[in-house]
This record gives C-alpha cells, sequence and structure tokens, in this order.
C-alpha cells in the first residue's frame, strides 16, 4: 500500500514535470535566448547560465524601427476590436438573454454556424472591395475582422452569462425608472463583467497574435508586430535568431501576462464558449 | 412585457447582425458567384458552371493539399485529445500548486503562431537545434523538416498540438470537475476499482465534452494556414500544401479566384458537414438537458 | 395615494388565457390581498398593475388614470419582489437611492430619504453593506425600503415572505401591518399562504383559474364563502367536504343526506330535491359526541391524531370512506382504530353544488 502511494506519487511527479517542460521549455527558451549572448544562443546542450545582455533588443532598436510601428499598430488594432466586439456582443447577448421569438431563436443558429466558415474564404471577395474602396493597409480593417470573427461566440457568450443575472433584476430597475439603456450600462454590464473580460480575452489574444488577415491586408502603414517577425522568419540574409528573440519577447510578454492574469476568464469563457455553442 | 417588441430590441442587435452579415455571411454568398465564373483579379468574369470545382477536385496539388490536411487533422487531433484527457484526469486526481500549474498549461494559449513557429524552426533546426541535438544523443532520428515533406508535416502537427493543447485539455477539465464525486464514492462501495470506475463512470459521463472538444478541434484544425505557411510555405515543391495555403496560392500567386472559390466552398462545406454532427449532438444535450 | 380600477383585465400569452377578465375596485389606502393557489395568475395580475406585463384586453385605472400603456415609472408604483432583486454590485444605500439617481434627484434629498425610510425599517447601520453581506430577513428590509425610498401611490408586494424562515415571517408580517398602518399608502400583496391573506388584509381577492373567485374582508370570507374552492382555500385545517344528496328543499333551505349522515335541513339558495351537493363543516365546528334531534351527526374509524398543545387535529374515515377531520380544543383520550362520534350545529354547515 505504502509503495504504491509512492509509485503514484512520483508517476504523477514525473507526468507534471514533462506537462511543464512541453508547455513552458519554448517559451522559456525564447525569452531567455533574447538575452543571451552571441554564440551562447546555438550552445549544445543550452545555457541556462550566462552573462544577460541586451545587445539583441539594442539591435533591435537600432534595425528593425519598424517592428515597433508595428507594434504599435497592433496595440492600436487589438484595442479597437476588442471595443468593437465587447459593446456589440454585449448588446446583443442582451437582447438575446431578455427577449425571445421564433426568430431570434433562429439567429442563435445562424450564429453558431457562421463561426463555421474559415476566415480565409472571405479573404476573396473582400481583398478586391477592400483595394477598390482604398481601405487597404489601414487600421480600421484589421479592427473590423478581427471583432466579427469574435461577434458570433462573444454574443453567445454574453448571453450565457447574462441568463445568469437574474431578470427580476431588470424589472427592479425597470420600475426605479431604468430604460433599456440604462438597465445594460449601471446593472447589466456591471454584473456581467465575467462575461466581457471572457471575450476580451479572446479578441485581444486574436487580435494582437492573427497573422493571415494581417498578412493579406495590410502592406506597410497597418502591419502588425506578428507580420514583421514573420518577415524576420524569412528574411533572404539568414535569420538573426538574436533581434528575432528580442522581438519575439516584447510582442510575448504582453500578452502571455494579460492570459496569466486573466486566466480564470479564459477558464470560464472556453468552457462556456464549448458548451452553449 | 414590452420585451416583446422587436423594434426596440433590434438597435441592440444591428450592429452585431450588419457586421456578420457584411464581413461574413453576403461575401461568402458572393464566392458562391465567383466559384461558378472564371475571373481572375481585375478581370470581368464568365460563367462556367461547376467547371471550377471539376478542376479544383482534379488537381493533384489539391489532392495533396486535402490529404496533407487530413493527415494533420487526424494525427493532430487525435493525439492532443488523448493528451488533453490524460492531463485533465491527472489535474483531476488532485495535485497541489494546482492553480499554478493550470496557468503553466494555458501558457502556450497566449503564443502567436508567428512565434510558436519560430521557436519550432530553431528547436528542431538541423545544425543548432536544441531538440535535434538531444533526439541526435539519444540516437533518435532528427526531423529533417525543410527537405523531407513527412517530416515538415510531423513538426506542423507537433506545433499545432502544442498551440492549441490548452483548449482541448480545459474543456475536458471542466467537464470532469463536473462529475460529482459521489457517484465515484458509489461506484467504490459498489465495489469498482480505480479502471472500472474510469471506464463505467469517467468515460461515458465525459463523453458530450469529448465530442465537443473533437468537433471543434477537427472544424479548426481543417482551416490551418499559418502553421504551415510560416513553417514551409507549402514547399518544398508545393508538397506539403493544406488546402488553406492551396486557396492563398491559387487566389494571391496565380490569380485564379474561380478556383479559388471553389476551394473555399469546398472548405465550407466540409465544415459544415463537420458541424451538422456538432449541432445534432447539441440538440440531442438540449433535449437531454430538458428531461 | 391613490385607487385602482380593473375593469374585464385580460392577460393572454399566445392561445393561452391566464387571466381571464378580472374586475376589482381597490379603495385608496386600502390592504388588499391576491391570494390563490400558485398558477391561479395573482402574480401575472400585480406585474400587468405594475406594468411589467403588457395587458392583453381590458383597462386598468391608478388613481383615475388610464394606465394600460404607461412605462412603470410613470405609475407612481413600487415593487418588492420575492427575490428581493437587490442590486449586487450596488450598496444598501445605493439600492434603495438608485430610482431617486435615476430622476436626478439633488444628491441631499436623495440622501435624506434614503436615511428617512432606513429609520423607519431600523437599518439605518445597514447602509454601507452590499446585499450580500446581509441575512434574509435584513436583504427583506432593503426590499422595502427601496420601495418606500420612492414614496408611491401604490406597493406591490409579490409573494414577499415566501424566502424567509417560518419565525421570521412572523415577524416581518406584523411590521408590514405596521407599516401599512404609518404610511397609509395603498398596498397589494400577492401571497399563496391564506395565514397572510387573513391576517393582513382589508380585502382579500381569492383567484383561481384566472378569475377572481370572491372579494371580500378576511372575516365574509371565512365565513360566507362564494363557493366551494373559497371555502376549502380559506381556514385551517381545510374545510371537510361531505358528498350528499338533497332530499327536500323550500324557502332557503335544503334537507340533505347521505350514507354516514342522517337528514339534517342547512341554509342553501338553488338546490332541487335530488340534486348532488356537498356539504362544507369547518374541523373547528365539529365537536365530539352524539348528535341530539336538530344537530348533524357523523361518525367513523380514527385514522389520524395530531396533538398540537392548544388543541387536537382528529381525522376519521366515515362508511362512505370520506375522510373528515376535526380540530378540537382539548386532549381527549384517543386511539386508532376506535370509533369517535361528532356532532355538529346545521347553521354553521355550509352547501355548495
Amino acid at each position: 500500500m505504502c509503495t504504491d502511494k509512492l509509485a503514484i506519487g512520483l508517476g504523477k511527479t514525473v507526468a507534471v514535470a514533462v506537462i511543464l517542460v512541453w508547455s513552458l521549455f519554448p517559451i522559456t527558451f525564447i525569452l531567455m535566448s533574447s538575452f543571451k549572448p552571441g554564440q551562447d544562443i546555438f550552445a549544445v546542450p543550452p545555457k541556462f547560465v550566462f552573462s544577460p545582455t541586451i545587445q539583441h533588443y539594442v539591435e533591435l532598436w537600432n534595425g528593425w524601427g519598424v517592428f515597433f510601428g508595428g507594434l504599435l499598430n497592433s496595440t492600436i488594432i487589438t484595442a479597437g476590436a476588442t471595443v468593437l466586439a465587447i459593446t456589440t456582443s454585449t448588446a446583443a447577448g442582451y437582447v438575446y438573454s431578455r427577449y425571445s421569438s421564433r426568430m431570434l431563436n433562429a439567429s442563435v443558429m445562424f450564429l453558431i454556424i457562421v463561426r463555421l466558415i474559415p476566415p480565409i474564404v472571405v479573404t476573396l471577395p473582400l481583398f478586391p472591395i477592400i483595394n477598390a474602396i482604398g481601405l487597404n493597409d489601414t487600421h480600421i480593417v484589421l479592427m473590423v475582422l478581427y471583432a466579427t470573427f469574435f461577434v458570433s461566440l462573444g454574443t453567445v457568450l454574453m448571453r450565457t452569462f447574462i441568463d445568469q443575472i437574474p431578470r427580476e433584476l431588470d424589472e427592479a430597475a425597470q420600475i426605479d425608472g431604468a430604460g433599456r439603456l440604462t438597465i445594460l450600462r449601471r446593472v447589466i454590464v456591471p454584473l456581467a463583467a465575467p462575461g466581457i473580460l471572457a471575450v476580451a480575452v479572446f479578441v485581444v489574444v486574436f487580435a494582437w497574435n492573427e497573422f493571415l488577415f494581417a498578412f493579406i491586408f495590410t502592406a506597410t502603414r497597418a502591419k502588425t508586430a506578428p507580420l514583421v517577425i514573420s518577415e524576420m522568419i524569412g528574411s533572404i540574409d539568414g535569420v538573426d535568431w538574436g533581434v528575432l528573440f528580442a522581438a519575439s519577447t516584447v510582442q510575448l510578454i504582453p500578452v502571455l501576462l494579460f492570459v496569466i492574469f486573466m486566466n480564470r476568464y479564459l477558464v470560464a469563457g472556453l468552457t462556456a464558449g464549448a458548451t452553449k455553442g | 412585457m414590452r420585451l416583446n417588441k422587436i423594434t426596440e430590441a433590434l438597435p441592440f442587435l444591428a450592429p452585431v447582425q450588419i457586421l456578420i452579415l457584411s464581413v461574413i455571411v453576403i461575401p461568402s454568398l458572393y464566392v458562391v458567384w465567383l466559384s461558378l465564373n472564371a475571373s481572375s483579379f481585375g478581370q470581368s468574369a464568365t460563367f462556367v458552371g461547376l467547371d471550377n470545382y471539376i478542376r479544383v477536385l482534379t488537381d493533384p496539388a489539391f489532392l495533396l493539399a486535402l490529404g496533407n490536411t487530413v493527415l494533420i487533422v487526424i494525427f493532430a487531433v487525435h493525439l492532443e485529445l488523448a493528451l488533453g484527457l490524460g492531463m485533465a484526469l491527472l489535474f483531476a486526481s488532485g495535485l497541489p500548486f494546482r492553480r499554478v500549474l493550470l496557468v503553466a498549461v494555458l501558457a502556450p494559449y497566449a503564443v502567436s503562431e508567428v512565434i510558436a513557429v519560430a521557436m519550432w524552426r530553431f528547436l528542431f533546426d538541423p545544425d543548432v537545434g536544441p531538440v535535434t541535438a538531444m533526439l541526435t544523443w539519444l540516437g533518435l532520428p532528427m526531423l529533417d523538416w525543410s527537405f523531407e515533406p513527412s517530416h515538415a508535416l510531423i513538426m506542423i502537427g507537433l506545433l499545432t498540438i502544442w498551440l492549441h493543447l490548452p483548449f482541448t485539455f480545459i474543456i475536458l477539465y471542466a467537464a470532469r470537475l463536473a462529475i460529482p464525486k459521489d457517484l465515484y464514492e458509489a461506484a467504490r462501495i459498489d465495489g469498482a476499482t480505480a479502471f472500472d470506475a474510469f471506464r463505467r463512470v469517467t468515460i461515458p459521463l465525459l463523453g458530450p465534452a469529448i465530442v465537443v472538444a473533437l468537433l471543434f478541434r477537427y472544424i479548426f484544425a481543417f482551416r490551418i494556414f499559418s502553421e504551415v505557411w510560416l513553417m514551409t510555405q507549402g514547399g518544398p515543391a508545393r508538397s506539403t500544401e493544406v488546402v488553406a495555403v492551396y486557396l492563398y496560392q491559387e487566389a494571391f500567386s496565380f490569380n485564379a479566384f474561380g478556383t479559388a472559390a471553389a476551394t473555399a466552398w469546398i472548405m465550407v462545406l466540409a465544415s459544415l458537414l463537420l458541424a451538422t454532427g456538432y449541432v445534432f449532438l447539441l440538440r440531442k444535450q438540449v433535449a437531454g438537458n430538458v428531461h | 395615494m391613490a385607487s385602482l380600477r380593473l375593469a374585464g383585465l385580460r392577460k393572454d400569452f399566445g392561445s393561452v388565457n391566464i387571466i381571464k377578465g378580472v374586475d376589482l375596485e381597490i379603495e385608496d389606502g386600502e390592504f388588499v390581498v391576491f391570494v390563490g393557489p400558485s398558477g391561479c395568475g395573482k402574480s401575472t395580475l400585480l406585474r400587468m398593475i405594475a406594468g411589467l406585463e403588457d395587458i392583453s384586453g381590458g383597462d386598468l385605472y391608478i388613481g383615475g388614470r388610464l394606465c394600460n400603456d404607461i412605462p412603470p415609472r410613470e405609475r407612481g408604483i413600487a415593487m418588492v419582489f420575492q427575490s428581493y432583486a437587490l442590486y449586487p454590485h450596488m450598496t444598501v444605500h445605493e439600492n434603495m437611492g438608485f430610482g431617486l439617481s435615476l430622476n436626478k434627484t439633488p444628491k441631499a434629498e436623495l440622501d435624506a430619504r434614503v436615511r428617512e425610510a432606513a429609520r423607519i425599517l431600523k437599518m439605518e447601520h445597514l447602509l454601507d453593506r452590499k446585499p450580500s453581506q446581509l441575512s434574509g430577513g435584513q436583504r427583506q428590509r432593503v426590499a422595502i425600503g427601496r420601495a418606500i425610498v420612492r414614496k408611491p401611490a401604490v406597493f406591490l408586494f409579490d409573494e414577499p415572505l415566501s424566502n424567509l424562515d417560518a419565525a421570521l415571517r412572523v415577524d416581518m408580517r406584523m411590521e408590514l401591518a405596521k407599516l401599512h398602518r404609518d404610511l397609509g399608502a395603498t398596498m397589494i400583496y400577492v401571497t399563496h399562504d391564506q395565514v397572510e391573506a387573513m391576517t393582513l388584509a382589508d380585502k382579500i381577492v381569492v383567484l383561481d383559474g384566472g378569475l377572481v373567485q370572491q372579494v371580500g374582508s378576511p372575516m365574509e370570507l371565512y365565513k360566507k364563502p362564494a363557493n366551494k374552492f373559497v371555502a376549502g382555500f380559506i381556514g385551517a385545517p381545510k374545510m371537510n367536504f361531505l358528498a350528499v344528496k338533497v332530499q327536500a328543499a323550500h324557502g332557503g333551505t335544503a334537507t340533505v343526506a347521505s350514507e354516514a349522515i342522517s337528514p339534517i335541513p342547512v341554509r342553501g339558495k338553488g338546490f332541487d330535491s335530488g340534486d348532488s351537493a356537498w356539504l362544507g363543516i369547518r374541523p373547528q365546528y365539529l365537536k365530539p359526541g352524539r348528535a341530539a334531534e336538530g344537530e348533524g351527526g357523523i361518525c367513523g374509524k380514527i385514522v389520524l391524531i395530531e396533538r398540537l398543545g392548544t388543541e387536537t387535529i382528529v381525522a376519521i374515515e366515515t362508511r362512505a370512506n370520506e375522510r373528515v377531520v376535526a380540530s378540537i380544543p382539548v386532549d381527549m383520550e384517543l386511539a386508532f382504530d376506535d370509533n369517535a362520534e361528532f356532532l355538529f350545529n346545521p347553521s354553521a354547515a355550509h352547501l355548495f353544488s
């Protein structure tokens, strides 16, 4: 019995260790390597003790100004897409939660089906149209695209979260003299905050990291950070790994911290999103 | 109450519906029209019926891309499910520092495909990659992904698993936590061993969650683009293309919007087909909850 | 302050009639209780008065003004919900002042009114707490306080005490009665509990199946129930109903009998000899003993004895297999399966068709 327990404990420890290495090693490797001096990056086996340097960050700053422009673009686009997705899906989720009619129920099905259309499909017609109206390579295009591909999930999620707020609160507020918009702002939004944060995690992570739309719809002015990094990977004169790791670290750290701090809402959102459509 | 009045609901509903209609639905329907015409960027279209579909479906490059996609979907999604299930059970069996470990497992969710590819390219670099070095040290063959298409597909598969394991894990873990503890106590009183309990209690009750996780991952793995494009650009010699990359090449490299559109609708139809299963299941679940 | 008039009020959900035409006058300052079993439409009727449910037909006047299409906030009403419906993210003070803050009442006045309501309900010390930090009874007070702050002409209560435990419910009932005396406002109160109805109401409205069964003061309903439903609903333990046949009828008196009851004359209009009828006798009007001439008598086997201290509830089963419950004010020597005899004064009996 005692040895059994020991064996199980040992097995679990090994399993946890493997999981941690699998999940964290690639990330830590990049973060660490971005501070490694020149040849230490390529040392085999990898060095875990080294004298840290910021030389790659200096090179990044001097040689890849476009990357910082990309970061700024990513920030603007992420903020815009998040605000757009949250406001629209909260309003719609509220209606879906509180009103019911055959048409609305049918349109929930529609929201779910829309999620099944692969994003690359819409690039075909949108590419010429966006070029024609001169919106290519602008922030607004990516904001709208990113938000749109999350509003269906966002709406369904918000409905699930708002469903948990008792209707009597709406009614009490109505008797207190609140109109629809006031109820939404003063009662629903504060109480549905966890849902809003869950939607925010989805959109922020997606918009900050997205590659395909950025690749197709931006060229210079609205180029996002991931796109600049992809150019570093593909640069003809060989990859400068040190600079690439520095840029990756800068791009990764904010979103990684965000996910860590918001892990509770991410888990809630993933769970609700999968079970409720 | 007044809630039933659709006119009052409309302003709240309109933004979402307008976004979806104008960005997703109408363009997707326009793609149907495109797929029935021969056209390229900047030229007027001529109606060709189902020609584009026939051309795509008989194009060896498409069939290869389809084969690669299916391989990745089958290999990656099922392996991912097995890993996710194992991890969910491990976590549910009780671990110290569970919250911290959970956050560690979630971390890859934050990583963009671009950076993940950069990591992978370095870790598996034939000359300097630490993982390559470790494989060699262990006497295992290294992954020669820049020359050997099958190796490249394995790399891409592993990368997909790494990026999406958090999703699968969370779905299964949440479902596992939702199984009431007293069911296991009852099973123990009934004389079930740990394995019996797993087979007769855990698996049947996780069933719906497993199917949901699988279908989501099938649908999303089927549209894989960035990982492949950034890793190999479909090369060498189009040997590692997947359907989405094929579509991109047709449209943006060869300016063949007609065949690209046909490919797009083949993708949509495949997703819808998979989803019918999902919707059907969801309906059954909803009906099950009612009773 | 306001009176209310409901004229032919109807509510349909699709093809289902929930409220089938209710006519009712409510005087200014009256305490009116809507009572009935669950599903009888009492809550729906209250919500129609509040403006939370659309009115499908008929007219609703509050203070003489037609209110069918007026939004809740302009009806001069306040409502206390069964679940209290306190805003969880606001303090007690903010909860109570929410309505006033919405119509831009100056801060000083808002604060004064919230404190006044808190003083009336003796909960000034709770004003900075959140609802989650309050006990059930305290939440109930906040919900009532929120209503008071609005200074409504009509208070609406939707089963406000049903989430409280028994002891607290009795206390709150007394407080509500006092509140009504102090404020003198019109109050409409929905409950399924006939004790609450009897103790609180100036006027009780008994509802069943979307129709008003009877309107009257508590004692009117108790003494002169209009039909079998009201008779069975008001009073505890429930009134006994025995199937009888009318043997003779003339001038407001009918002579009835059954297998278990020898012929007696009881008050009852509109019956003809040969009719089937129900004889209703309250358990409190059954006395142990053998019936003398001119008294009704029932006998049977004892199947249940409940000794409550001040009274004893005895149930017997008659030869006709009907169960009859008696409430006797003394502790008697009784045993299961013994035969027992009860008598009653025919003038205390009711006859229903």
